[in-house]
């Protein structure tokens, strides 16, 4: 019977859940060292902005395939991952539960924390195997929840998710700076993350959706308060993380300035969120002005994003020039 | 449409000594008398009504004339919140959007929402059998008291055979309808469709659920466990429950008590009485916590 407790992973919410919890992890496991801006710039993390049609809550998740997705992020840190999650309708789901479950008590053993779904992701920072539970922490508050090993994976949605983590190697600053603005311009230019399916849009239409969503006004309380402050927090992370990237190269400073005006512009969103009865809400009212920022935003990124894509034009870009045999990649 | 207001008129004509038929309720509604049929079956089987026909009359009567229909008034605001959850559901458009919008429509037939007529609004129409309805109800209450079943069980191109199973659960798959047994003939568990199932006998002898069945969940979702505390109490429990948590005797004044929320467990567990929480030690942590953050608000201690 053994068991472990990593006391010193503290996940805090801010960013992303993802981000967070990546943060939470990696800094504990001094694989990352440095603010959770730069993290979430140089793994992608920050500029993935999704939105449901209906501004549901879980359009800040579903920036596509999580597989795919969190590899680019981790491994654009140079630090080794492994995933594994699916459906957990699925016949073989007790298999790969079984599996996941022994990869978590060995990650926790090399004193390493795991990403786990709750929803929505969260860090297991312990186990017992006397109780045959996980401890897991989802920031909301210090206690955390517990897991049984026999629900893990189970959750309130239909799908599970698990990531674990291992030694890291060194990756040129430039690198993965470059990687992170291609990483951007990819999730910009993408309309949809999660075809088939059209209802949830990416980047550049993402803005079209939450605009419309707003205008039309039968959208989703929370989700639509959710999606906005998180936007709030990805764009200031954005310029953060552009500033202190800005010597790379020279248009890095202008896109930061592009970026520096988008969040002075947006930061009237706040005031545009009301609270009544311990509720925050959109307030109808200012809906327009809500959209009028939305807009001028949409423009500002816009032109940011021409600016990456004229740095990543100067450098061949291997990892997307060579159609792979393995995950995803467009059709030609 | 609900073929409520056809068995209540059913019902008045039975209680004012008409003594209805099938054809008189044909003709009544405009429908077939087949299907005038089913609704008296319905009301017979499914209701509970003890209907007796009276051939010298032609009609039906009430065997015991204290039977009354099941009451199926709904208040105005249980109106709005079935009217507001059929509307969530039709409009929902995430995971398994179809089945829940099944769900939606089939709670929109419960409230009076008038469509525009459009061809879209149709709703599903499902074939309920009276036989399978019954067989399923008998099967239920097997599960719920561990009751050993017999069953005439008819696979396509074999003979019918009489089978003893112990039920464990009912699940639906691909629209179909099936039991998950431990058949005691084969020593095996199988699975069997319902529409197969010819005859449902409801034993009195009953069977020991010791173990989980093999497949369990094939066809479903999987089923969460709920946590287990052995707590020691301070007087014996009469029925199977603490206070409403499925409890187990462990031993003398032990009990494993089964309970999903760790919050409101925990609750509990500060409003009830007890004298040692043995297992899980996460529990006993928990509940420290808890006690120690009461006694520096008690004291007015700063809580960080």
């Amino acid at each position: 019977m053994s068991s472990a407790c990593l006391e010193h992973i503290r996940l805090i919410r801010e960013s992303k859940s993802y981000t967070d919890s990546l943060y939470a992890v990696l800094t504990a496991a001094h694989i990352f060292n440095g603010p959770k801006y730069m993290l979430s710039g140089l793994s992608g993390m920050a500029f993935k902005f999704t939105v449901h049609e209906k501004l549901l809550p879980m359009s800040v998740t579903a920036y596509g395939q999580w597989g795919d997705e969190h590899w680019q992020a981790v491994n654009n840190l140079g630090v080794y991952t492994e995933w594994d999650g699916g459906r957990t309708r699925h016949p073989t789901f007790r298999y790969y539960q079984q599996d996941a479950v022994q990869a978590v008590k060995d990650s926790l053993d090399r004193g390493i924390g795991v990403i786990y779904w709750l929803p929505e992701f969260g860090v297991i920072y312990g186990y017992d195997d006397e109780d045959e539970v996980f401890y897991v922490q989802d920031g909301s508050s210090r206690e955390g929840q517990i897991v049984l090993y026999h629900n893990f994976g189970l959750n309130s949605t239909p799908f599970w998710y698990c990531q674990v983590f291992g030694e890291h190697v060194h990756v040129a600053r430039e690198t993965m700076i470059l990687e992170s603005l291609r990483l951007a311009i990819l999730d910009w230019e993408t309309p949809y993350k999660t075809l088939p399916h059209t209802d949830i849009a990416s980047g550049r239409m993402a803005y079209a959706f939450l605009r419309q969503g707003l205008e039309k006004g039968g959208f989703d309380e929370d989700g639509a308060v959710y999606i906005l402050d998180n936007y709030l927090c990805a764009r200031t992370e954005i310029r953060d993380y552009l500033q202190a990237v800005s010597g790379t190269w020279p248009e890095l400073g202008q896109a930061f300035n592009l970026y520096d005006h988008l969040v002075c512009t947006v930061s009237g969103i706040k005031g545009c969120i009301k609270e009544t009865a311990g509720l925050r809400r959109v307030d109808r009212r200012q809906v327009h002005e809500l959209i009028a920022m939305l807009t001028a935003a949409e423009s500002l990124e816009e032109q940011a994003i021409s600016l990456f894509r004229a740095i990543a034009g100067k450098y061949p870009d291997l990892k997307r020039s060579t159609v792979p045999r393995w995950g995803t990649h467009s059709p030609r | 449409m609900s073929n409520m207001h056809r068995i209540q008129w059913f019902d008045q004509q039975i209680r004012e000594g008409k003594y209805p038929n099938s054809n008189h309720l044909a003709q009544q509604f405009e429908i077939s008398r087949r299907q005038a049929q089913r609704d008296i079956e319905y009301l017979g089987i499914s209701l509970r009504a003890p209907l007796l026909y009276m051939s010298k009359n032609r009609g039906y009567c009430y065997e015991h004339p204290t039977y009354v229909l099941p009451l199926l008034y709904m208040t105005e605001e249980e109106k709005q919140v079935l009217k507001f959850l059929a509307f969530r559901y039709r409009h929902y458009s995430y995971d398994n959007a179809s089945a829940v919008n099944r769900v939606g429509h089939l709670l929109s037939r419960f409230t009076d929402e008038q469509h525009a007529g459009t061809v879209t609004d149709r709703l599903p129409v499902f074939d309920a059998h009276p036989r399978l309805m019954q067989n399923i109800e008998l099967l239920s209450h097997a599960i719920q008291d561990c009751l050993i079943v017999q069953i005439v069980y008819k696979h396509p191109e074999e003979e019918a055979t009489r089978l003893g199973i112990c039920p464990f659960r009912l699940m639906n798959h691909y629209n179909g309808d099936y039991v998950i047994a431990f058949c005691e003939q084969q020593h095996k568990q199988r699975i069997f469709r319902l529409d197969s199932i010819e005859h449902v006998t409801v034993t009195d002898v009953r069977f020991e659920r010791t173990i989980e069945p093999v497949g369990w969940e094939a066809g479903g979702s999987p089923v969460r466990k709920p946590f287990i505390a052995a707590v020691r109490l301070s007087s014996p429990l009469i029925g199977e429950t603490w206070k409403g948590y499925p409890a187990q005797s462990m031993g003398e004044l032990l009990y494993n008590i089964e309970f999903y929320d760790i919050d409101s467990f925990l609750q509990h567990l500060l409003s009830s009485e007890w004298q040692q929480v043995v297992a899980p030690k996460w529990l006993r942590t928990k509940l420290q916590g808890r006690c120690l953050k009461l006694l520096a608000q008690l004291n007015g201690e700063d809580e960080s």
